[in-house]
């Protein structure tokens, strides 16, 4: 240090007076370069921050606890899936004493019993045309839309009759003694003689 | 550095030699003069130096001081601030078990220096025990009466008075009024007119002779046998004649060349040799009972037509400076400096009560008269002293013309020839002569030192304490008056020194901000990145509920629906099936109950909803009645009329053998009403 201290008073005046302004030059330029950096470190911080107010504000927002409604909850589901499996139970009861869908030996038999109703009820079957068949399923395994469908959409026997009024009227009353349920849904009468009665029958049977 | 220290000793040079010569060239005797002043200074410079650097050896090295002000620790002490809570601590007093000291008064001369422990009683200060020093190091004489009045009292005063010859006094007449005086820097313009003159005669107190009889290191026979034995040389001629008195002395074995050194160092260090002074100034004390004299009354109205007479001083600055770093370099802070002429005359008043006092002081080199009243100084006359005995001659034309209601003449001397000196002063003055001393008072002294010698000391602490008329004797404050606060801030170093201070807490304030910003942003960046993931999980949780809880809300729609389509069909299947199974066997049945006689129904088509029936009657009335008794009858079953006609067929029809009428009903079921179906 007294190295340095005698070497600055050997200088001259003007000399001195440059080593000053050199070395406040010097402190001041390593200042605002220290100011620089921290300035510009202070920026980066307060942007980041900013950035991330402003990402909170978009992605977030002001949000609040979803409000639920009443009535919707997993008791409410639970009865009503009881209810719906009751109900299913009850529909493939039900479902058990119509004729199988896609069970051919079922079908042909019950073709079989209304070609002898009719003729044992002075009926002659013209026609017997099956339609909406469908492959045979099992009831166990059906959804209830597809049970609704299974018992809302059954197969058709188109049948054309002839005979008198009143074999129709009984044949119509015998139905009930096939082996699955059977009855008219479509029904159009057309008396072919007035001299003896003679009516063409056309019946659409849903069985 | 060497180079630096040469620059500045030779600059200094020509300003001593200038002083030097003219001094001594205008004031000093004829004896006196016969040493050239340059070559005096010349060896005394060069002697000075070469024994300063042998003290650096053997003493302490910061008690160095040189040429150069900016490294003499004298000069450099004298700027040091004192710390003011120090220095009360320090005036403080402590009861202690024996006498206790308030002041330290010192004596300066070509002797050295003596220091003398002040008590300041109700009436007078009293002097206390004494101690003297010969070194010619301010610092280590100081140090030195310290140290043996330490041995003697062990609490020593931090405060002192000096009384040295350095400094002058005089009566000056200024047109200032006592009532309105001026500001200190035009008092001081005024003062130095009149006191400049006056300073450098008093530069024969430190001439080589004095201080070496002073010293005891000569006689002042020997001095008058030198100065003799000069005049001879001189008026010889030749190389003898330009021999010095100094070197004479040596060369007659008078004094050795070490004690001839000793003194120019001593010379070097007292000489005033610069313009720049120091003053002090004293008006004479308005007798407020006896009322102001029209005189003053008028001079404080116009300063500029009035004269007054004002008790003044002076010394020089550097002399000054150097007595007060010596003081603080010891611990001590020197208060007031006295000057030695006339010190003596303020004690004259705790001895004398009379309204006209005089005192003759007899110096080495000079002598002074001073009279006046008990609280003031009316005048001072000082006149170089012959060698050799006091003569009457010489007194007469000190004294001049004598007040006349002065009747006693004090005389302060010190010498063994009291008895022949008041003989003589008694024949030639025709007054009461006595001999100021302190009058059976003992005084703890060393031997050799003569009890007069003290009075001015004691003269300069009583007008200390107070205890005679301020107006009694002038002194100079050891330190120039501080500036006032907003004065000393706006000094050009002070600015600049703010400034720099300043800018420094600017620069720093904006970097402690930045850093305090930069730490406050993180912070909130850490808080905010914290909250995002909060409410992140949060809000993700909430979402999480509202997913569930509306796949469950279809959930339960969908199977609510689903109940509601199986409830349906199960209705369907336990009501709707079993009417629609009947419905067709229970129509035909009604048929053939509700048809009468001449009615013949042609075809029957039944549809989901309708029942279309076509008939025949035999006539309209019949059919009629048919579609009557068929409305009724199909009733129970939620099947009616919507819509029936009877109408007459063609002949053609009769022809073939069909019953006239044609009978067309539509029925539609009740629940199916609203829904518009053509018949």
């Amino acid at each position: 240090m007294n190295f340095i201290k005698d070497r600055f008073n050997r200088l001259s005046p003007k000399e001195q007076k440059q080593v000053w302004v050199l070395c406040v030059f010097g402190v001041l330029a390593a200042y605002l370069f220290y100011a620089a950096y921290t300035w510009q470190a202070m920026f980066d911080t307060e942007k980041m921050a900013n950035r991330k107010a402003d990402r909170i504000e978009k992605r977030i927002g002001d949000f609040k606890p979803p409000e639920l409604e009443d009535g919707i909850s997993r008791q409410v589901l639970e009865t009503l899936l009881t209810q719906l499996q009751k109900q299913e139970d009850e529909l493939k009861g039900d479902a058990a004493t119509l004729l199988p869908v896609g069970d051919a030996t079922a079908r042909e038999a019950l073709k079989l019993e209304l070609t002898q109703l009719a003729y044992s009820n002075q009926l002659r079957l013209s026609r017997m045309k099956t339609s909406e068949l469908k492959p045979s399923v099992d009831l166990g395994s059906l959804s209830s839309v597809e049970l609704r469908d299974y018992l809302n959409n059954r197969p058709i026997f188109k049948l054309e009759l002839s005979g008198q009024f009143l074999n129709l009227v009984q044949f119509v009353d015998s139905l009930n003694r096939l082996s699955y349920q059977a009855y008219v849904s479509d029904l159009n009468i057309e008396l072919l003689n007035d001299q003896n009665s003679l009516l063409k029958i056309e019946l659409e049977l849903r069985i | 550095m060497k180079s630096v220290f040469k620059k500045l000793f030779w600059r200094q040079k020509p300003e001593i030699e200038s002083v030097d010569s003219t001094a001594q060239a205008d004031v000093l005797p004829s004896d006196m003069a016969l040493e050239n002043p340059f070559e005096i200074h010349t060896q005394r410079s060069k002697n000075s130096v070469d024994l300063e650097n042998s003290l650096v050896v053997s003493a302490e090295p910061d008690l160095f001081y040189s040429a150069d002000d900016s490294s003499d620790p004298e000069l450099l002490a004298a700027e040091r601030k004192e710390n003011r809570f120090k220095s009360i601590l320090g005036n403080i007093r402590f009861p202690s078990a024996g006498k206790s000291y308030n002041l330290l008064a010192f004596q300066a001369g070509s002797f050295g220096l003596r220091g003398a422990l002040i008590r300041n009683s109700r009436h007078s200060a009293l002097l206390g025990p004494v101690a003297e020093s010969s070194n010619i190091d301010f610092t280590r004489a100081i140090a030195d009466v310290l140290e043996q009045l330490k041995q003697q009292h062990k609490h020593l005063p931090k405060q002192a008075i000096l009384v040295t010859p350095s400094v002058i006094s005089s009566i000056v007449e200024l047109p200032v009024s006592p009532l309105r005086p001026r500001s200190d820097e035009e008092m001081q313009d005024l003062i130095r007119w009149e006191l400049e003159g006056t300073l450098t005669q008093q530069n024969k107190h430190w001439l080589i002779g004095s201080m070496l009889v002073e010293r005891g290191y000569l006689t002042p026979s020997q001095r008058d046998e030198l100065v003799d034995e000069l005049q001879i040389r001189q008026s010889q001629g030749g190389q003898s004649g330009l021999m010095r008195f100094g070197d004479l002395a040596v060369q007659l074995n008078y004094i050795t060349h070490e004690q001839l050194e000793e003194c120019f160092v001593l010379q070097g260090k007292l000489i005033a040799v610069d313009d720049d002074l120091a003053y002090g100034w004293q008006a004479e004390e308005p007798k407020l009972s006896q009322g102001l004299s029209d005189e003053s009354l008028l001079s404080a109205a116009d300063d500029g037509d009035s004269a007054h007479k004002w008790l003044v001083s002076g010394t020089s600055k550097a002399v000054r400076r150097r007595w007060v770093g010596a003081f603080n370099l010891n611990g001590i802070r020197l208060q007031a400096l006295y000057p030695a002429v006339g010190s003596s005359f303020a004690t004259l008043a705790q001895r004398c009560l009379d309204p006209q006092q005089a005192l003759l002081e007899i110096h080495q080199e000079q002598l002074a008269f001073i009279c006046g009243s008990p609280n003031s100084v009316s005048e001072i006359r000082v006149e170089e002293r012959q060698h050799g005995e006091i003569r009457p001659d010489e007194i007469q034309r000190l004294l001049g013309v004598i007040p006349a209601d002065l009747k006693k003449l004090y005389v302060n001397f010190q010498g063994k020839e009291k008895d022949d000196l008041l003989f003589t002063l008694s024949n030639c003055t025709s007054l009461e002569v006595e001999v100021l001393s302190f009058e059976g008072m003992e005084l703890n002294k060393p031997a050799n030192l003569d009890a007069e010698a003290l009075l001015g000391v004691a003269g300069a602490a009583d007008h200390f304490f107070n205890h005679v008329a301020k107006a009694r004797l002038s002194w100079i404050p050891a330190r120039d008056s501080e500036l006032s606060f907003w004065k000393k801030l706006l000094t050009p170093k002070v600015l600049k020194g703010c400034a720099a201070v300043a800018a420094l807490l600017l620069m720093s304030g904006f970097i402690g901000w930045m850093h305090w910003n930069m730490w406050h942003q993180q912070i909130r960046l850490d808080e905010l990145n914290t909250r995002f993931e909060k409410e992140s999980k949060l809000k993700q949780q909430f979402a999480g509920i509202v997913a569930d809880q509306t796949q469950l809300k279809e959930k339960i729609i969908q199977t609510q629906q689903e109940v509601d389509e199986n409830a349906e069909l199960i209705i369907k299947r336990g009501t709707d099936l079993p009417r629609e199974r009947h419905l067709i066997n229970i129509l035909l049945k009604s048929l053939v109950v509700v048809t009468p006689q001449g009615v013949s129904i042609q075809s029957i088509v039944q549809t989901e909803a309708l029942l279309m029936i076509t008939a025949r009657a035999q006539s309209d009335t019949q059919g009629q009645a048919f579609v009557s008794a068929l409305n009724k009858v199909m009733l129970p079953l939620q099947y009616q009329v919507f819509s029936s006609d009877v109408s007459r067929e063609l002949d053609n029809g009769v022809e073939e053998g069909l019953l006239p009428y044609q009978v067309n009903i539509t029925l539609r079921h009740k629940e199916n009403s609203t829904q518009k179906v053509l018949p």
